[in-house]
């Protein structure tokens, strides 16, 4: 059993091809590519506000309070450490705590790819739903209008590289999946806002675009030369889903 | 005063802004946010005396306050 597809040869090189014409791409959009650790810092996903939002979803990287114990008694409830790391369940929030602080005088792109974890209670199934999965991401920093006129090409960049792997999709409005109802506020934000488009293949989503107004530029600190909190947003590129739509 | 203007009322008294009127976007300009939408929902559920169902909660219904009053105004008790 693994958490996820073991590629190699023919198949390999398909996922690989994916993920690099999506850099070619970002690359060309003028995006920095930048590279990231797969665990996270607790404190990161909090300031995210992650744990409130997404509690289910967060796995942590735990070690053993004492050792010494037996075998069988190593990883049970009484000697498990409080993590200080965690697995990533998204690139981009390492680019808002690498932003963090930070005056941008001018707005920014970057694209990073990683792998990701999530907390799946229902049956896995490759290709839809994994424990471990990587992603690509596209982070845009600026002002609400460049970020908006960006938006577009991306959009259509979406649509082009499904065209290019024989992947027919179409754009949705979707909702995170907040734990609810701690995150009941937020999931209706999101709905009310339409602040997130996932294009999705028979009913997957393959891609998603994500507009977070001013929430990480505050909760990071990251303002414009005026001192405003900058705008921000993603697109997202489930790479093991964007393969397996290759193939359906 | 009809149960419109009284709701009418208590959601610019919940509001509470001196710049915001009834029809002031309320979203767009940041005035609610996550924590504040659910006040307001239960400003409005206060006034109707019903719950109001996640999928009313939608911009065309709670684009501004006379969007709130001109949804949910006929159930206002």
């Amino acid at each position: 059993m693994t958490s996820a597809p073991i590629r190699q040869q023919s198949e390999l090189s398909d996922f690989e091809a994916v993920d690099a014409r999506i850099r070619d791409l970002a690359l060309r959009e003028g995006a920095e590519e930048i590279a990231y650790p797969v665990l996270i810092a607790g404190e990161v996903l909090r300031a995210a506000e992650y744990d409130r939002a997404f509690p289910h979803l967060l796995m942590a990287g735990v070690s053993a309070c004492k050792p010494d114990v037996e075998p069988k008694h190593l990883f049970t409830a009484g000697n498990l450490s409080v993590p200080a790391w965690f697995l990533s369940p998204a690139v981009c929030y390492h680019t808002y705590a690498q932003f963090a602080g930070r005056v941008l005088t001018d707005s920014c792109t970057v694209t990073a790819r990683g792998k990701c974890f999530r907390n799946e209670d229902r049956k896995l199934c490759f290709g839809r739903r994994q424990l471990e999965f990587e992603m690509r991401e596209i982070v845009l920093l600026g002002g609400q209008e460049w970020i908006e006129e960006r938006i577009p090409s991306f959009q259509r960049l979406v649509e082009s590289l499904a065209r290019e792997c024989d992947i027919s999709g179409t754009w949705e409005t979707a909702e995170d999946p907040f734990f609810l109802p701690r995150a009941q506020g937020k999931a209706l934000m999101q709905r009310l806002l339409k602040t997130k488009r996932e294009f999705c293949v028979n009913a997957l989503a393959i891609a998603s675009i994500n507009r977070h107004g001013t929430f990480f530029g505050e909760r990071f600190h990251i303002s414009d030369a005026g001192g405003t909190p900058i705008h921000t947003a993603c697109i997202a590129f489930g790479l093991d889903r964007w393969a397996a739509a290759r193939n359906l | 005063m009809t149960n419109r203007d009284e709701f009418r009322r208590a959601l610019l008294g919940f509001v509470n802004h001196p710049r915001v009127t009834a029809d002031t976007p309320l979203f767009e300009t940041g005035l609610i946010d996550s924590l504040a939408i659910l006040n307001l929902i239960a400003v409005v559920e206060q006034a109707t005396g019903r719950p109001v169902p996640a999928r009313m909660v939608v911009m065309k219904h709670f684009r501004t306050i006379d969007s709130i009053v001109d949804t949910f105004g006929k159930e206002a008790v």
